[in-house]
């Protein structure tokens, strides 16, 4: 992709989040950025996610992108997810794994260390969720 | 800005904490904030007065502030407020430009000397924003050699070596020649400024007789006891005592004549306040206008010794303690 596919293709997650919502009879994890105000909320259950997001444009186009990975996986497979999105959020890191290809335009964030905790707030609440 | 913004600043620095000012400087486009526009960042990473901008911009600029806290360096960033996914998130339509100046802790210098100089040093290094831990050692020194013990711990402290400016950053030609000592005859300042001001204190402090030659000279910036002199266009009436100690800081406006003709005259120091480049400038200048090398190579161009001067009363006690190592006491 192109550096302005990238900024699109991340723009149609900020400007229409997927699966935004809440569920019954689910676990909720909550992770908030005290730097910037960042919050994410993450409803799991097996089979279902739903998020609400109130933050920055990188934080809702991440998780977005995060519940459409994660939905319809086993927590198991889930935590595998998180550490790998952790790991490659790391400054330096070299390949971004293919299981997160669909995450690839979030490569950039972590080239700005401001912006890889808006880009890790939805994982954080992802796991609290599961745990 | 507000007084209250000033009152903080001071109250802060009173208080011997560190902060850190933030100021907008420049905005392309839309922002919020304003050229001008400032706030103040606490050690922790709070906004504690003012305003460059919220959300993103606000924690881009704080994040900043810190790491300038920590490094004790002063830094422009620049806020990109207008890409949405690659800028600060926050599509305002504009660019801010933010000058951030770390305010530290004063600095910590601890000098040995005779018990009667410790109120003398300790308003000195107060003046300088330092802060002096004074040890009283039974030896019996003058002011000379308190100042001069003062500005080597300050040299040590900042890890420079203690010697001349002129050879440590080996300015051509290298070295003081046959520098001898001699019995110092008036302190001449040559200029107008910040550095001929306190360096005319530091000469008064020291009782030594001492003339200012300089233009626009104000006398209430001066101590009564120095002799303030306004310059000619043709050097007319500038005259140097033999054995004087001659700092010129007229800043590249006929620094080399005044070196040249103070050479001339017998001066026993004669000192160029200027950067690196410059020094070498003037130095190659004088070797044009044919002035011996051996009288070339006792200028000291840079003037002083080592401290890595941060403000002008630094850059004066670092010349006066170069004069003090040369003259006869």
């Amino acid at each position: 992709m192109t550096p302005d596919q990238e900024r699109d293709y991340l723009l149609d997650h900020v400007r229409n989040p997927r699966n935004v919502g809440e569920l019954s009879d689910a676990k909720m994890g909550e992770c908030k950025n005290p730097a910037c105000g960042d919050v994410v909320k993450v409803f799991f259950k097996e089979g279902d996610i739903k998020i609400k997001v109130s933050g920055c444009t990188i934080c809702i186009a991440s998780a977005s992108l995060m519940s459409e990975l994660v939905k319809g996986k086993s927590p198991t497979k889930i935590q595998e997810l998180i550490f790998l999105m952790r790991e490659s959020m790391k400054p330096g890191s070299a390949e971004w794994p293919s299981e997160l290809h669909t995450l690839l335009p979030l490569k950039r964030m972590r080239e700005s260390p401001m912006k890889i905790p808006c880009t890790l707030v939805s994982w954080v609440a992802m796991e609290r969720a599961i745990l | 800005m507000s007084s209250e913004f000033y009152q903080l600043v001071k109250n802060l620095k009173d208080e011997n904490v560190p902060f850190a000012i933030a100021t907008v400087i420049a905005v392309k486009g839309s922002a919020s904030a304003r050229p001008g526009s400032k706030a103040i960042i606490s050690q922790d990473g709070k906004n504690i007065f003012g305003w460059v901008g919220g959300g993103c911009a606000e924690s881009f600029v704080i994040k900043n502030a810190k790491e300038a806290m920590e490094d004790g360096l002063t830094r422009i960033i620049e806020a990109d407020l207008d890409d949405e996914i690659f800028g600060l998130g926050m599509p305002c339509g504009g660019v801010m430009s933010v000058y951030i100046e770390p305010q530290l802790t004063r600095e910590k210098i601890k000098v040995s000397s005779s018990a009667d100089l410790e109120t003398p040093l300790k308003h000195i290094a107060e003046n300088m924003g330092l802060s002096l831990s004074f040890e009283k050692n039974s030896m019996k020194e003058s002011l000379e050699e308190g100042l001069h013990s003062m500005a080597h711990s300050i040299a040590m402290a900042r890890g420079v070596p203690f010697i001349s400016l002129k050879e440590n950053r080996k300015v051509f030609p290298q070295g003081s020649g046959d520098q001898t000592a001699f019995q110092l005859s008036e302190l001449l300042i040559i200029g107008t400024g910040r550095i001929t001001e306190e360096m005319a204190r530091f000469g008064v402090l020291l009782k030594w007789k001492v003339r200012v030659y300089g233009w626009n000279l104000n006398p209430d910036l001066y101590p009564k006891e120095v002799t303030l002199e306004e310059s000619d266009a043709g050097f007319e009436n500038f005259n140097v005592k033999k054995h004087s100690a001659v700092l010129v800081a007229s800043h590249h406006k006929g620094d080399q004549d005044f070196i040249r003709l103070s050479t001339e005259k017998g001066a026993g120091w004669v000192g160029l306040i200027s950067s690196t480049k410059r020094a070498g400038i003037i130095l190659n200048l004088l070797s044009e206008m044919k002035m011996p090398p051996e009288n070339i190579a006792k200028v000291f161009a840079p003037a002083g010794l080592e401290m890595n001067c941060k403000n002008p009363t630094e850059i004066a006690l670092s010349c006066i303690s170069q004069i003090i190592e040369l003259k006869k006491s």
